[in-house]
C-alpha cells in the first residue's frame, strides 16, 4: 500500500480516531471490570491446586440466614431512608416551590449548600451531636428533660439519622422541580370544585408531583443501599451491611471470587426491588 | 468497494489498538515513577503509633536516606496489602507474630542477616526463637505488648470488681457497654481461651459452636468493636471497659488518670511485633541502617517514653512499667494468637457474628 | 383554621429543617477552635489546630495527591468528552448510552470492579489507578453535559462552517469550542468537586502509599477523630461553599445550565 494511500485512509478515519478515546476508556475501565466481576463469581479456586474451575459454589454459599440478614438490613436502611427523606423533603420543597415568592433561589441555594460538604465530614459532625457531651445530650440535660446523658453513638439509630441527613439534599431538587411545574390553575380548579385542601393535596398535588417523587426516591434508595462508611463510623462496627461485607471480602479476606459473587447478588437484589417499586409508582401514575 | 471497507476496518482496529496501548502505558506510569525514584530511599509500612516523626526526620538528616512511611491499622490490612502486591512495594514492614507465620508460609519475606544488626546481642532472649520464626531467619523483634482490660475506675467508684475475663464474657458481670477487639482471629482466640483455658487446642465443631455462641451473647453488651478508637470510647465515657493493648491504655491514662490497665488474673495474650523485609525489596542495606538506628538505646528510650511500648532489649526491662510490660515469669505464662484454625473459618465466624 | 395552621406549621417545619441541616456543620466548625483535644469540654478559643494542620506533612501530601488526581481526571474526562461529542456526533450517537452505565450502577460495584480488574492484570495501585477511576466517574457526568449543550447548538453549524471553507480543526477551535465553553467549564467544575470528594473509589483503588484527602479524613475519624480534622473540614467546607456559590452565580446569570 502506498504511503499516500495510507495517509489518505488515516485522514478519512480521523474523526473516528479522535472520537474513540472515551469509548476505549469506558470499555476498559467499566465494562471489562464488570465482566471480570461476573466471570470471577462463577469460578472457585481449589484449595489444593489453586486452579480455578467453574462452579456455582460461590452463589450457593449465600443461601444462608446470615447473608439474608445482611442484605435485608441494607434494604431496610435504603427503604426507610428514602421514605424518611421523602417525608422530610416534601414539605420543604413544597414550601419553596409554592409558598415563597421572592428569594426562591436563595433558599434553594441554602438547601443545596450541604451538598458540597463531603459525606465523611457530614458523618464526623454527628460525633459532636450525638456524643455523651455532645450538643443533643447537653441540650436535653440543660433543659432538664433527662438526668443522665443518653447513649446515642454507636447505635443503629445514629446510623439512620446520619444517613438520612446525608441524603435529604438529594431528594429536594427533584421534588422542587416537579412541584414548581404544577400549574396553579389545577389547584384553583380543584378548590373551586369544592374539594378541601387535604383532598386537593392528595388527589391533585401528589399525583402531579409523582415524577419528582420517583426520581428523588431512586436517587436516595440505590446509593443508600450501598452505604457502609456511615455504619462503620457511627454504628460501632457492630453490624455488617451489604457493602460492609463486600468491602470485607475484597479488602480484608481478599476472597475476590466470593466478593464478586456477593456484589452481583446484592446489586441484582437492590435493582430488582427498585424495579418493583418503580413499576408500582408507574401504576399509581396512570 | 470491498477493499475499501476492509481497509477501513483495519485502520480503525489499529486506531483502537493505539488508544489501548496509550491507556496501558498510562497505567504503567507508576512503575516508571518508581524506577526514577531516589535510590537512597526506603518505603516503610508501619503502625500509626510506633514511629516518632521527629526521629524519622533526624534519621533522614543524619544518613540522607529518604523515608516514605505509610500506615496500616490492623495486621489483616498489612497482610492483605502485601499479599496483593506479592511482597513488593515496601522495604520494611512490622508485622505481629501470628502474621509473620502466615507471611513466611506464602514466601512474602526475605531472610535477614543477623550480623548486620548491631544490637542483636542485646535483644531480650525471651523475644527470640518464637514459634513463628524459630531461628529468626526473617524477623527482628521490635516491640511487644500485652492485651488486657482498660478500666475507667471513675465508673466503678464503689468497688472495683475482680479483674478477670468474666468482665467481658459473663453476662452477669459485664458493665453496660464494653469495647471489644475487632479482628476475627483475636476475638475467637480470646473466647477460646476463656472457655477452654487455652487457644492453641485442636478445635472440634462443638468447640467452634460454643465459641460462636459466647461471642453472639457478648454482642448485646458491646458498645463498639474497635482497637483504634478506644480513646474515644474511654474518654468520651461511652464504655467503662475496653479490651486493649497496654501501651494504648497507658497513653490514655496520661490524659485521664482514672483509666487503668489491668491484666486479668487468668492470664492474657502477648503480641510481638518484629521488623521484616518483604521478599522483593532491593534496598536491604538501607533498611539495616534504619533498623540499627531505631534499636539505639536513646531512640528506644524516647519511643518507650512517648508511646509506652515494651522494648526488645534486655537493658530496657528494668525501666519498664510492670503493669504494662510484665516480668519474665508472667511473660512465660502468656499466650500467642496462633491457631490451627483456617482463615476461612475465622472469617466465616466473624461474618456470622456481624450479621446479627 | 386550616389556613392558619398552614401558614404557621409549614414555615416552622422548614425552619426546623434548616436547623437540622446546618447545626451539625456549625458545631463541627466551632469545635475546630476548641483548645481541648477531644470534644468533651470546651477549653477556650484557639487556632492551634489550624497551625498544626498546616505543619502536618501527611495532610499536605494527601492534599497534593487529591489535587493531582482531580486535576488530571478533570482534564482527561472533559477532553475526551468534548472529543467524543464533537467527532462522534452523527455516526456514534446511538452508542452514547454506554456512558450512562456509570450513573446507574452503585458506585461500590465500580470501585470493586476496578480493584478486581487491576489485581487480575497485576497493575500496581497508586495515582494512575486512582486517576483511571476518577476519570471514569467524570466521563459519566462530562459526556451528558457537553452532549446536551452540543445538541442545543445549531446542528448544522458544523456543516455550515465546513461549507464555508474551514477545516475541521478550524471549525472546532473557532466556532464550536467557544460556544461549548460554558458547559465545558461547568462539567470541569462538577467533575473536580466529585473527584475531590470521592471516597469509595479511593478506598478500594488507591493502594497503601497514596492517600487522598477523604482517605486521610477517614483514617483519622476511624480512630476517634481529632480537632485537626475539624480544622481541615472547616477549610474544605468553605472551599466547597465557594465553588457551589460560584456555580450558582453562573447559573443565575444564565451562563451555564447544569440542572
Amino acid at each position: 500500500m502506498k504511503k499516500e494511500d495510507l495517509r489518505a485512509l488515516f485522514e478519512k478515519n480521523m474523526q473516528f480516531f479522535m472520537s474513540i478515546p472515551a469509548f476505549v476508556w469506558i470499555m476498559i475501565f467499566f465494562y471489562v471490570p464488570l465482566m471480570t466481576i461476573l466471570g470471577r463469581s462463577f469460578f472457585v479456586r481449589s484449595r489444593v491446586t489453586f486452579v480455578p474451575s467453574p462452579s456455582l459454589e460461590n452463589y450457593a454459599t449465600f443461601f444462608d440466614c446470615t447473608y439474608f440478614t445482611i442484605i435485608n438490613r441494607s434494604l431496610l436502611l435504603a427503604l426507610i431512608t428514602a421514605v424518611a427523606c421523602l417525608l422530610i423533603a416534601y414539605p420543604v420543597a413544597y414550601f419553596i416551590a409554592r409558598h415563597v415568592k421572592t428569594g426562591k433561589n436563595i433558599l434553594l441555594f441554602l438547601v443545596m449548600l450541604p451538598f458540597s460538604v463531603n459525606m465523611l465530614i457530614q458523618a464526623y459532625s454527628w460525633f459532636f451531636m450525638l456524643g455523651k457531651t455532645g450538643i443533643i445530650n447537653t441540650l436535653l440535660l440543660n433543659l432538664g428533660i433527662i438526668s443522665q446523658p443518653l447513649h446515642l453513638l454507636n447505635t443503629s439509630g445514629a446510623v439512620y439519622v446520619c444517613v438520612i441527613y446525608c441524603y435529604v439534599p438529594f431528594m429536594i431538587l427533584p421534588l422542587y422541580t416537579a412541584l414548581e411545574k404544577i400549574d396553579a390553575r389545577f389547584i384553583e380548579a380543584s378548590l373551586d370544585l369544592g374539594a378541601n385542601w387535604l383532598q386537593t393535596f392528595g388527589r391533585v398535588i401528589i399525583p402531579l408531583s409523582l415524577p419528582g417523587i420517583s426520581t428523588g426516591f431512586f436517587l436516595v434508595f440505590i446509593p443508600a443501599f450501598g452505604e457502609f462508611v456511615i455504619p462503620a463510623l457511627l454504628g460501632g462496627g457492630k453490624q455488617m451491611y451489604a457493602s460492609s461485607l463486600i468491602s470485607y471480602y475484597f479488602l480484608t479476606t481478599r476472597n475476590l471470587a466470593l466478593g464478586s459473587a456477593f456484589t452481583l447478588l446484592s446489586s441484582a437484589i437492590v435493582l430488582f426491588v427498585a424495579y418493583v417499586i418503580y413499576s408500582w409508582l408507574k401504576k399509581i401514575r396512570s | 468497494m470491498q477493499n475499501s471497507r476492509l481497509y477501513t476496518i483495519m485502520m480503525r482496529s489499529v486506531m483502537v489498538f493505539f488508544w489501548v496501548c496509550v491507556l496501558v502505558m498510562f497505567l504503567g506510569f507508576s512503575h516508571i515513577v518508581h524506577f526514577f525514584r531516589s535510590e537512597r530511599s526506603i518505603n516503610i509500612f508501619s503502625w500509626p503509633t510506633l514511629l516518632d516523626v521527629s526521629y524519622l526526620e533526624r534519621f533522614e538528616r543524619e544518613t540522607g536516606i529518604t523515608l516514605h512511611v505509610s500506615y496500616y491499622e490492623t495486621n489483616e490490612e498489612l497482610f492483605s496489602k502485601l499479599r496483593a502486591t506479592k511482597g513488593s512495594g515496601y522495604d520494611l514492614v512490622i508485622p505481629s507474630d501470628y502474621v509473620v507465620e502466615l507471611m513466611i508460609k506464602e514466601g512474602l519475606l526475605q531472610k535477614i542477616d543477623q550480623t548486620k544488626i548491631h544490637a542483636w546481642p542485646e535483644l531480650d532472649p525471651k523475644l527470640l526463637s518464637l514459634y513463628c520464626d524459630p531461628h529468626n531467619d526473617y524477623t527482628i523483634p521490635y516491640f511487644w505488648a500485652v492485651y488486657g482490660l482498660g478500666i475507667d475506675t471513675a465508673y466503678f467508684k464503689d468497688a472495683l470488681p475482680e479483674v478477670s475475663w468474666d468482665l467481658i464474657f459473663d453476662s452477669k458481670k459485664i458493665p453496660s457497654s464494653i469495647g471489644m477487639l475487632d479482628a476475627a482471629r483475636e476475638a475467637v482466640l480470646l473466647a477460646a481461651f476463656y472457655l477452654y483455658g487455652s487457644s492453641d487446642i485442636a478445635m472440634t465443631p462443638e468447640h467452634i459452636a460454643k465459641i460462636k455462641k459466647l461471642l453472639i451473647e457478648q454482642k448485646r453488651f458491646v458498645g463498639a468493636y474497635t482497637e483504634s478508637n478506644i480513646e474515644h470510647l474511654l474518654l468520651g465515657k461511652l464504655c467503662p471497659l475496653v479490651v486493649a493493648m497496654g501501651p494504648d491504655i497507658l497513653r490514655i491514662q496520661r490524659v485521664n488518670p482514672a483509666i487503668k490497665f489491668v491484666i486479668p488474673k487468668e492470664g492474657s495474650f502477648v503480641v510481638i511485633d518484629s521488623f521484616a523485609i518483604p521478599a522483593k525489596s532491593t534496598k536491604v542495606d538501607l533498611v539495616y541502617e534504619f533498623i540499627n538506628f531505631l534499636l539505639k538505646s536513646d531512640v528506644l528510650e524516647h519511643h518507650r517514653a512517648k508511646f509506652g511500648m515494651c522494648c526488645p532489649t534486655k537493658k530496657m526491662q528494668s525501666i519498664h512499667d510492670q503493669t504494662i510490660c510484665p516480668s519474665d515469669e508472667e511473660f512465660a505464662k502468656m499466650k500467642f494468637f496462633k491457631t490451627t484454625l483456617p482463615e476461612a473459618l475465622l472469617n466465616e465466624i466473624w461474618i456470622q457474628l456481624m450479621a446479627y | 383554621m386550616n389556613i392558619n395552621m398552614k401558614s404557621f406549621c409549614l414555615p416552622l417545619f422548614v425552619t426546623l429543617f434548616f436547623l437540622f441541616l446546618y447545626v451539625p456543620i456549625i458545631v463541627l466548625i466551632l469545635y475546630s477552635f476548641n483548645a481541648s483535644t477531644m470534644p468533651y469540654e470546651w477549653k477556650g478559643f484557639t487556632t492551634m489546630w489550624y497551625k498544626q494542620l498546616f505543619a502536618s506533612k501527611e495532610a499536605w501530601q494527601a492534599l497534593s495527591n487529591s489535587l493531582i488526581v482531580s486535576t488530571v481526571s478533570v482534564f482527561l474526562s472533559v477532553t475526551m468528552a468534548v472529543l467524543v461529542v464533537y467527532n462522534g456526533f452523527e455516526r456514534l450517537n446511538r452508542f452514547f448510552v454506554f456512558f450512562y452505565g456509570t450513573l446507574v450502577i452503585p458506585e461500590i460495584v465500580l470501585a470493586v470492579g476496578l480493584l478486581g480488574f487491576f489485581s487480575l492484570f497485576s497493575v500496581s495501585l497508586g495515582l494512575a489507578t486512582l486517576i483511571a477511576g476518577h476519570t471514569l466517574l467524570g466521563l459519566g457526568y462530562a459526556v451528558p453535559i457537553v452532549h446536551s449543550r452540543f445538541c442545543e447548538l445549531e446542528r448544522h453549524l458544523t456543516e455550515a462552517s465546513l461549507d464555508l471553507g474551514a477545516t475541521r480543526s478550524q471549525t472546532f477551535f473557532r466556532v464550536i469550542f467557544p460556544l461549548l465553553m460554558p458547559s465545558v467549564f461547568a462539567a470541569s467544575l462538577l467533575v473536580f468537586v466529585i473527584s475531590l470528594d470521592d471516597f469509595l473509589i479511593a478506598f478500594f483503588c488507591a493502594g497503601a502509599e497514596t492517600q487522598t484527602l477523604p482517605l486521610y479524613i477517614f483514617s483519622v475519624v476511624r480512630s476517634g477523630g481529632s480537632p485537626m480534622v475539624n480544622a481541615l473540614s472547616t477549610i474544605m467546607i468553605f472551599v466547597g461553599a465557594l465553588i457551589v456559590s460560584f456555580i450558582a452565580l453562573l447559573q443565575a446569570r444564565k451562563v451555564v445550565t447544569i440542572v
